[in-house]
């Protein structure tokens, strides 16, 4: 039996039901995560995961393309299975097939993007696995490539998001796990 | 000279100094760290981190000044001096001294707290830093010491935050180090 269930519909608020959808509606989903569904007890945890989704992953000046590849990456590199998987249904809808995928985890700099996208990817790579190591050259190198300071940031938020979400992903993974 | 520069508060749109206000309201001081000077450039940004703040870490909360312990604790653990100094910072104003705090940095294996504190912290430090790391055996030690489910789920949540928090800071105080 696993240490954490999933409330039923009926036990959830009408706004945490409502918040639910909305998350399920903007990424397209036949259904919610469960790992989503898990906190339907604590409508303050779904409003906060809701506006971090919304304002630092989902509006974007970046291609939904580039940002589901750089969640794959990140989710690849952090063993987050979850996160993963959800990026690569996103991808396989976008025309994406595994094999390219695959090849693509197993050598990230090798993404088929724009030189700008795959520059997006590979900083929110780096920020998300190691933002302890970045150094003010690697945002002169940024601003070189194009971006501006605004963008700049909006990359490193957008690393910060996924790091948040894999906390939630894994950790209530290992407790939905059946023993 | 920096790569990123700080907004002064009469040149912020009116959206980014609200939620710094909350800040500061949260911090009891009139000036937060440097990392939401520099992203008041971007106050969609501003505004989201603040509110998952306010909805992951309420104030009051049920984890009292254990939340702060596990902040500084974890700002430690991942090397983030902007989060370090802003959690000691709320733990000096809650009365600890700092004698107390570099011992619990130096022994967080023996941190001098209530049982149910420390058994907070301990468990939210060990999410932030290593969700993937987690059992089900460790949610189930979880309820035997009197946390509900609910609890725990929250304590995942300070933990997520943590992680958005310090991801912002260390990528933002890279680019304000002078070159």
């Amino acid at each position: 039996m696993a240490f954490f269930d999933i409330p039923a519909d009926e036990e959830l608020s009408p706004e945490v039901r409502q918040r639910l959808e909305e998350y399920r509606r903007l990424l397209g989903l036949e259904s919610l995560p469960r790992t989503w569904k898990v906190f339907g007890r604590c409508p303050k945890i779904i409003e906060a995961r809701l506006t971090a989704f919304q304002n630092l992953h989902y509006q974007s000046r970046f291609p939904w393309e580039a940002r589901n590849l750089a969640v794959m990456l990140i989710a690849h590199a952090k063993r987050c299975q979850g996160c993963f998987t959800g990026a690569r249904s996103q991808l396989d809808k976008l025309g994406f097939d595994e094999a390219t995928l695959d090849k693509i985890c197993a050598d990230p700099e090798a993404l088929p993007l724009k030189e700008r996208d795959r520059l997006f990817v590979h900083y929110a790579l780096k920020i998300a696995t190691g933002s302890a190591d970045l150094h003010p050259k690697d945002f002169r190198e940024m601003a070189e490539h194009g971006f501006s300071k605004e963008e700049i940031q909006e990359i490193i938020a957008f690393a910060a998001y996924w790091t948040l979400n894999m906390v939630f992903t894994q950790s209530v993974n290992a407790g939905l796990m059946e023993e | 000279m920096a790569f990123f520069e700080l907004i002064p508060e009469d040149q912020m749109a009116t959206e980014a100094k609200e939620y710094i206000g909350i800040a500061k309201k949260r911090a009891r001081s009139d000036r937060v760290a440097h990392t939401y000077y520099v992203l008041a450039r971007n106050p969609r940004l501003v505004k989201a981190w603040v509110q998952v703040l306010q909805e992951l870490i309420p104030i009051p909360n049920r984890f009292g000044a254990a939340q702060g312990v596990a902040g500084m604790l974890i700002a430690h653990a991942k090397g983030c001096q902007t989060c370090f100094n802003t959690s000691r910072q709320l733990l000096l104003k809650l009365g600890f001294d700092l004698g107390a705090l570099d011992n619990m940095c130096r022994f967080p294996e023996a941190l001098p707290l209530g049982d149910r504190d420390r058994r907070f912290v301990e468990f939210t430090l060990r999410v932030a830093r290593d969700p993937q790391g987690l059992k089900t055996d460790d949610f189930r030690d979880m309820e035997r010491a009197g946390f509900t489910k609910d609890e725990i789920l929250e304590m995942i949540g300070v933990a997520a935050y943590w992680n958005l928090a310090t991801t912002l800071a260390m990528a933002v105080d890279a680019g304000l180090r002078e070159e």
